[in-house]
């Protein structure tokens, strides 16, 4: 009888049924009668990837939770606030702490602005406290004395019963409001506001609309404030006559940076400002744009630090997997000699050591991005119900990034010494230490 | 004897290299084993029995010389011819036992069938009947760390003997166990021995080589001395039949 070697080399085929079962009975039993080991490797996965997820969507939703914000105002729009010269920001906000007001700005300046021919329309405002009385309910609420024009430029505001002013009550001087939500149900409560009468610092005003619910922006609450025309609010509550701030709109944004300068210059005209001093500017333009721009460098920065923090997370969800397979290697690659002294061809054994690393890192994987997720999912209805939301997003590249990690941990711990193992001869791998 | 032996080797070497210093394990040993042959090995530790089985055994290659396996010339054969030698013509009881841990006496007898693709049936049929020859019908469930040594041991030897082998190599079976179970284990080599099996069975100790047909002495990497065994004919004819 002689031993024939050629038969069995001829036949290849692609895919093995009877094969395939074989290691799969063989990785089951191994990862069966190694269950402690299983499972601890598969936690560490688990951990590892959960916090990809985790840390992943938290990036992103601060990330968009930034822009979101800063394009509540109108991605479109040129900013012109009032400021005291010759101050830095700091000293300028502690001034004003103290009650230090500018009063230059009016709203004529924005009137005269909006002839600008790249300007469309505008909207400027002035902010007060009051207290707002219907019937027995009494509150201090936030007034946001404004032009028409608000509701035009700030899309977010929504009017959900009602309606928003015209340009002819404001001007008009109208005794009429519109209600922010919140406020309208801590007044109001189930009761219709629409027509109704309230008292703001004494004076009567008619509500006229009440605005859907929109969440706060910053330390912005919309939802808690009175909008009353700009007009009224100064002649009868405030007895100012200039505003704060105000928001132009830009017809044309590629020539935004000509537009913020022929504002300058229209401003220091009309302020009898020198046309080419900036520190005796007693305002401030700044586009939306811009601002756009510099998030843009705070949100990549934000993304930097998640990728860091996610990077750092796999490097020990990894350390403590390879700690794992470290302590294992020693013993399998005794069993890998061993099974090389039964018989087992070296394809067969790396092949069930695959397949074991697939089920284990699958699992860990598919387990990982579940329990990250609903992580994420209880993060969000936890602030939800407070009252913010982060707008957590699991994202398909965070969980394209757990898998491959996953993938990358088990070819690396597990895949990468067996297949080491294999190639030592029998009595190697069984003397090893 | 005019038949082929079943296993020839021709000035077979076998060197150690372990940085600077070069160990010759085996200096060129001719050897020649014919079927039903029951063989002891024996020598001081370091002559080199171990690495020589190993050789054998195709566990581990030689650094020089020839080795003819059942008519066929085994340097030119691949790692996967030499795989398929090894599960089907050769079955190996170690010193350590080297069952696998956390798996039953019963799968440990599988293996050797699972790697040949034998039918899953047939394996549990076969593997309760070689463990039911060796004494252990009763612990087929049982893993090794709740077996003594010498049940461990007769795991090992059913398992090698599961593919029905040409050969059964033996690295010193019965290093690990006390006299009693020593005697045990050797009654089922002179069994196998009986059947017709061939066995090459390395050892120290001489109520164990008595077992053997044939004593070779090995000394710093060479057999030395060959010779029949006086006391074989006296155990064997001793021995009441079955
Ligand atoms: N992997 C190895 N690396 C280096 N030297 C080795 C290796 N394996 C064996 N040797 C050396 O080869 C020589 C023969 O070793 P071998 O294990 O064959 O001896 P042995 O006759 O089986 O001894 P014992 O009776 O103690 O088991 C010894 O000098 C040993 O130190
Ligand atoms: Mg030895």
């Amino acid at each position: 009888m002689r031993f024939d070697t050629n038969k069995k080399n001829t036949a290849k085929k692609r895919f093995n049924l009877g094969e395939f079962k074989l290691l799969l009975s063989l990785s089951l039993q191994a990862l069966e009668t190694n269950r402690l080991r299983t499972i601890l490797t598969t936690i560490g996965i688990i951990i590892g990837i959960a916090t990809i997820i985790i840390v992943l969507s938290a990036g992103r939703g601060l990330e968009k939770y930034i822009i979101d914000q800063v394009e509540a105002f109108g991605a479109d729009t040129i900013e012109v606030e009032m400021k005291i010269p010759n101050v830095s920001d700091m000293e300028m906000m502690s001034a004003m702490m103290r009650g230090a007001e500018i009063t230059t700005l009016k709203v004529e300046d924005f009137e005269a602005l909006k002839e600008l021919p790249n300007i469309g329309n505008y909207y400027a405002g002035i902010l007060g406290q009051f207290k707002t009385v219907y019937r027995n309910n009494s509150k201090t609420a936030m007034i946001y004395a404004t032009t028409a024009g608000l509701t035009e430029i700030d899309k977010q505001i929504k009017i959900g019963q009602g309606r928003f002013f015209n340009e002819k009550e404001e001007k008009s001087q109208a005794k009429i409001a519109v209600l922010g939500y919140d406020l309208k149900e801590e007044l109001f409560g189930a009761e219709n506001a629409i027509g109704k009468s309230i008292k703001i610092n004494q004076v009567n005003f008619k509500v006229i609309g009440v605005t859907e619910k929109r969440g706060g922006i910053f330390y912005f609450n919309y939802d808690k404030m009175i909008f009353v025309p700009l007009k009224t609010a100064q002649k009868q509550l405030l007895g100012v006559d200039h505003v704060i701030y105000g928001f132009l709109q830009v017809k044309d944004l590629s020539k935004t940076s000509e537009t913020v300068a022929d504002i300058t210059s229209i401003m220091r005209k009309r302020h009898s400002l020198p046309p080419d001093n900036p520190d005796k500017d007693d305002f401030r333009v700044t586009s939306m744009q811009e601002a756009l721009e510099m998030m843009g460098v705070v949100t990549f920065g934000i993304t930097l630090l998640v990728l860091a923090v996610a990077g750092i997370s796999l490097v020990v969800g990894g350390v403590g997997i390879m700690n794992i397979m470290y302590l294992t290697v020693l013993e399998r690659t005794r069993e890998i000699g061993l099974r090389k002294a039964l018989g087992a061809k070296n394809k067969i054994i790396e092949r069930q050591f695959l397949l074991e690393t697939i089920i284990i890192t699958g699992l860990g994987g598919v387990a990982g991005i579940i329990f990250g997720s609903i992580v994420v999912v209880l993060i969000e209805w936890v602030s939800g119900s407070l009252g913010y939301s982060f707008g957590l997003t699991i994202t398909l590249d965070a969980v394209l990034l757990a898998i491959s990690a996953a993938l990358l941990f088990g070819i690396a711990f597990g895949l990468y010494p067996a297949r080491k193992a294999s190639h030592l001869s029998p009595v190697e791998a069984l003397r090893y230490e | 004897m005019h038949k082929e032996p079943l296993l020839s080797i021709k000035d077979i070497k076998k060197d150690y290299v372990t940085g600077e210093i070069v160990t010759h394990a085996l200096r060129g040993v001719d050897f020649e084993v014919h079927e039903g042959e029951f063989i002891a090995i024996m020598g001081h530790s370091g002559s080199g029995k171990s690495t020589m089985l190993h050789i054998l055994g195709f566990l581990d290659t030689p650094s020089s010389g020839q080795y003819f396996f059942d008519g066929t010339d085994t340097t030119k054969l691949t790692e996967d011819d030499l795989a398929e030698i090894r599960n089907k013509k050769l079955g190996f009881v170690f010193q350590a036992f080297n069952l696998l841990p956390r798996t039953s006496a019963l799968d440990n007898v599988r293996m050797p069938m699972i790697y040949a693709g034998i039918d899953e049936k047939i394996q549990f049929e076969k593997a309760k009947k070689a463990l039911a020859a060796v004494g252990l019908s009763h612990r087929l469930k049982n893993n090794p760390n709740e077996l003594s040594g010498g049940e461990q041991q007769r795991v090992a030897i059913a398992r090698a003997l599961i593919n029905n082998p040409r050969l059964i190599l033996a690295d010193e079976p019965t290093g690990n166990l006390d006299s009693k179970s020593t005697e045990e284990i050797m009654g089922i080599f002179d069994d196998l021995h009986r059947k017709g099996h061939t066995i090459i069975i390395v050892t120290h100790e001489d109520n164990v080589s008595d077992h053997a047909e044939k004593i070779v002495r090995m000394k710093d990497g060479m057999v030395f001395e060959r010779k029949i065994s006086e006391k074989h004919e006296y155990i064997a004819h001793n021995k009441p039949r079955d």
